[in-house]
């Protein structure tokens, strides 16, 4: 006899439940169209090529929850088996839909035994089990990120929990009643049935079986329906938002075509791209976003997950109320300001932890400056720190209002090749030491470090010196996409004269700008930060550190070096290969998970006027490894995390802040006058 | 409807790093080592025009410079906060120009104008800091002026000027058409043009007057008529010494340090 089971045991009138499924595809049908006449109202953006690529990421993400088992492991394993047994359980109810349906008889045999009974059962039991302790850490553990609850979110635990435990019960009565050959291979169901068998004898389980199975029956159909108007929506959206997710460069914002667009940046919804509504209804209300968000820790008016909420919420109520887009752009702007404050949108450092750490890949940091673009290109509106900032940018090239540094004091008494003065000489690489790098005190020293490490590796490089101007960085991280543009465009003309084919720079901001940016404007260059080319020379033996007393060492992660471009390793490796060298890190907050020092997205030319300081947060983490050295790979942290460390460091402990290029020289030039940084 | 005139100089940075800062080997004139900028007092007057304007619905502005060809950026930056239009005038039909020249050129370009109602000047401008064009120019017009005025509401026929002094404010009703100086204040500070503007500003057409377009002679306005001449230009040189005073205690230095103070006749 071939293994099997009666698919409608016990019950007739059966068209009465594909009377019933009907309605609910209707219904859920509805709720669909809706969402998806919603997202229609988007611009136009190009997110289905490299379908292989898309494919492989969306299987790491779903299949292997590779982003959540990175931080929260025991969340993410519970929500693998919830995954899982969500996947398992839906392909068993398809296996029953095209065995009896469509008349192919696959629900037999070793197949039958092994997938649709053992297979079944346990993922079953393991689904039961990631819903208890899904429920733990909702109502029990309750950490603030899952707050506030909606009823929702505990009524979706407990329906599915429902239609779990009824799948066991009608499984457990259909093997007593029909006394099963084959019950052993569903453990669960059998042993349900027999202590079910013992409780209402065979009579009573028939009429069990019966009232249950039209009950659960309701309760997945009920389900079903439900998706669209409800966070299950994340079910259908999440993983065609891992999907759909951006395949460029991380560190490139939108390029603007600011000669055609006729608004520029965003001030309504149907401003968005698709793909940028489409990600308000992927938001599982997870929260992971926010516990990374400088801002959100610092009691800044802005949580990632809120903005995204609140752009979902405003994205249903103006489609609900008006199906057709408003047709009159000239109105005031029904987003920035009445949905989303001004105030949230200048919070944000553009850190990218909430990206990072997003699980389904939603993009809050480009909707924050495509928002910030319409504040200051549309309405000449920004914080009164930024106005001397722009000005500054506009008039001098540089983002220090007031001013007296010259680019070229840095290198007064030192032999560096600046290319105006010898435009024909030959040169490998352009160190691009940016406005802080030439300007700010105490980044003048770092500056000084790389270019006696080149000197002393024998590379040949050369500077620009005067006719170096800000990349446009923080001006595009503030919204002014005009001014980057300017900017950048002067600098890629800059380096075309000298035929400039790689750069080395020591900021991050730069860095990212140079590598990732330039390239939307034409300016194709090889660029590389610092932390990986002194790694490169000390590993070819061009440098060779010698012990020095650094102490135990602790490195920050700028965000543009590494959430941005994923350089995590050369800094570490560098610093390990100063010998004696005791290095440690910040348990949980390090490398892509690393809490930004507050210095990014124009931040550092702001004053934070809410909340706590974002480099105070940082600081006490870092202190709080009892490191003596801080090792930094950034001008922007350097100045905020100086600042952070010796307020929050006891008495007489505060760890020096070096960059990484002032512990490497210290290393290498042991003479205690060209000590840099102290 | 009122016609406000400004007039803009464009000059050299003044936030230049002293370190930057270089002669031409002329010594005529700095040379070109900073980016060039709108001097700022000029830019007060370019903002408190464009509140007048606000506040009075009805008003013509038009952006003036007596400059090298770079100093259209300038008008530009004035077409972009909204002025309505924007005049270059060569400077380098005018070799040698003074401030008196100056005046008598600008005076020239205003009078091809709708009659101003109103003529705005910086209180003297970032680099020479002069300040005497404006006063030259409400004479060449026989036109009331006040200077140090930072902020402007008409009232009537008059203007209502707040001036500020030395210790305080003077509020000035003057007659009609006036000519003012601008200086900074709080509420005065140029606005920051809107990128759409800044786009409009770069599609606007800037003329540029010549000594001819004006009808002037140029030896007659500038060159050997200059009542001012510049006969040297340098950067002085500081010399600084530095002293330790020495001593046992304080006492001791204090009193090294009277008697050193005593020995250069500071004290």
């Amino acid at each position: 006899m071939t293994p099997t089971r009666e698919v409608f045991f016990n019950i007739r009138h059966v068209w009465v439940m594909y009377a019933l499924f009907a309605v609910t595809l209707a219904i859920f049908s509805y709720g669909f169209c809706r969402h998806w006449q919603r997202w229609s109202r988007g611009l136009p953006a190009s997110r289905t090529d490299r379908p292989w690529q898309r494919l492989q990421g969306l299987l790491r993400q779903t299949a292997a929850h590779d982003r959540l088992l990175k931080r929260y492991r025991a969340a993410g394993f519970f929500h693998l088996l919830f995954f899982w047994g969500m996947v398992i359980l839906t392909a068993g109810t398809t296996v029953v839909f095209i065995h009896n349906d469509l008349g192919i008889h696959i629900m037999q045999g070793a197949f039958y035994l092994y997938f649709q009974s053992l297979t079944l059962n346990i993922f079953g039991a393991l689904f039961i089990v990631a819903l208890l302790a899904a429920l733990v850490q909702r109502y029990v553990a309750r950490p603030s990120r899952l707050k506030p609850d909606h009823w929702q979110d505990g009524l979706i635990l407990i329906l599915l929990l429902t239609i779990l435990l009824t799948g066991f019960i009608l499984q457990g009565a259909r093997i007593q009643l029909t006394r099963d050959p084959w019950g052993a291979w569903s453990p669960v169901g059998n042993v349900a049935g027999s202590l079910l068998a013992r409780l209402f004898g065979v009579d009573g389980l028939r009429q069990l079986h019966l009232f249950t199975w039209w009950f659960h029956m309701a309760l997945v159909f009920g389900f079903i329906a439900w998706i669209p108007y409800s966070k299950l929506m994340h079910l259908l959206t999440a993983p065609a938002n891992i999907y759909l997710r951006d395949l460029e460069p991380r560190g490139a914002l939108p390029l603007l075509d600011i000669e055609k667009t006729e608004a520029l940046g965003i001030s309504r919804l149907e401003q968005f791209s698709w793909k940028d509504l489409f990600d308000l209804d992927a938001c599982t209300e997870c929260g992971r976003c926010e516990v990374n968000c400088p801002a959100n820790i610092s009691n800044k008016p802005l949580s990632p997950k809120w903005l995204i909420l609140d752009l979902q919420k405003a994205s249903r109520a103006e489609h609900a109320a008006a199906p057709t887009p408003p047709p009159n752009p000239e109105e005031p702007s029904p987003l920035v300001g009445p949905v989303i404050r001004e105030e949230t949108l200048w919070s944000c450092t553009t850190c990218r932890a909430c990206m990072e750490q997003c699980p389904v890949m939603i993009e809050q940091v480009p909707k924050i400056v495509q928002m910030r673009r319409h504040l200051v290109m549309e309405r000449a509106e920004f914080p009164d720190d930024l106005q001397g900032v722009i000005r500054s940018l506009e008039a001098r090239g540089h983002p220090y209002p007031g001013s007296s540094a010259s680019r070229s004091d840095w290198h007064k008494d030192l032999d560096v090749h600046v290319l105006s003065d010898k435009p024909g000489q030959s040169f490998d690489v352009l160190l691009w030491v940016g406005c802080a790098g030439a300007m700010n005190d105490r980044s003048k020293s770092v500056t000084r470090a790389v270019a006696q490490l080149l000197q002393a590796a024998g590379v040949r490089f050369a500077i620009l010196s005067r006719e170096e101007k800000c990349t446009g960085d923080p001006a595009r991280r503030i919204g002014h996409e005009f001014l980057f543009q300017q900017l950048a465009q002067e600098n890629i003309a800059t380096f075309d004269r000298y035929g400039v084919k790689k750069i080395l720079t020591s900021c991050p901001h730069c860095f990212n700008t140079l590598r990732n940016e330039y390239p939307q404007l034409g300016g194709n260059y090889q660029v590389i930060h610092h932390s990986e080319f002194l790694q490169e020379l000390v590993a070819s033996g061009r440098l060779r550190p010698e012990a020095t007393a650094l102490g135990k060492v602790v490195f920050h992660d700028p965000c543009y070096l590494g959430r941005y471009n994923q350089v995590y390793g050369a800094p570490r490796q560098l610093l390990d290969s100063v010998p004696n060298s005791q290095r440690a890190e910040v348990p949980n907050w390090s490398a892509r998970n690393a809490l930004c020092c507050g210095g990014g997205g124009g931040f550092s030319f702001m004053e934070e006027k809410t909340g706590t300081r974002m480099s105070h947060n940082r600081s006490r983490q870092l202190v709080s490894t009892g490191a003596d050295t801080v090792a930094v790979g950034c001008p922007f942290c350097m100045t905020m995390l100086e600042d952070g460390v010796k307020t929050v460091s006891p008495e007489g402990q505060t760890p020096r802040v070096l960059d990484i290029a002032e512990v490497l020289a210290q290393a290498i030039m042991q003479n205690p006058a060209q000590e840099p940084g102290r | 409807m009122l016609h406000l005139v400004v007039c803009l100089k464009q000059i050299l940075d003044p936030e230049i790093p002293p370190a930057d800062f270089k002669l031409d080997p002329s010594a005529q004139r700095a040379a070109p080592t900073a980016s060039l900028v709108a001097s700022i007092f000029d830019e007060n007057a370019l903002e408190i025009a464009l509140q007048l304007r606000e506040k009075v619905g009805d008003a013509r502005i038009t952006a003036i410079s007596l400059g090298p060809p770079s100093a259209v950026d300038v008008l530009r930056k004035a077409l972009s906060m909204r002025a309505d239009d924007a005049i270059l005038i060569r400077e380098e039909d005018f070799p040698g120009i003074d401030a008196h020249g100056c005046a008598r050129v600008l005076a020239a370009a205003i009078r091809k104008l709708p009659p101003a109602d109103l003529i705005l000047c910086g209180r003297e401008t970032g680099d020479w800091h002069g300040g005497l064009v404006a006063a030259f120019l409400a004479a060449e017009f026989d036109r009331p002026y006040t200077n140090f005025v930072a902020g402007i509401t008409k009232e009537g026929d008059h203007f209502h000027l707040r001036r500020q002094t030395e210790d305080g404010w003077e509020i000035v009703r003057s007659a009609a058409p006036a000519v003012i100086t601008v200086t900074n204040d709080d509420h005065n500070l140029p606005r920051i043009p809107k990128v759409k503007d800044n786009m409009m500003a770069f599609r606007k057409q800037i003329p540029a007057w010549t000594a001819s377009d004006l009808g002037l002679v140029p030896a007659s306005v500038a060159g050997p008529n200059s009542k001012l001449e510049q006969s040297r230009l340098y950067v002085p040189v500081v010399d600084r010494k530095c002293e330790i005073i020495t001593g046992d205690n304080a006492e001791a230095k204090a009193r090294q340090l009277v008697e050193r103070l005593a020995a250069l006749q500071v004290i």
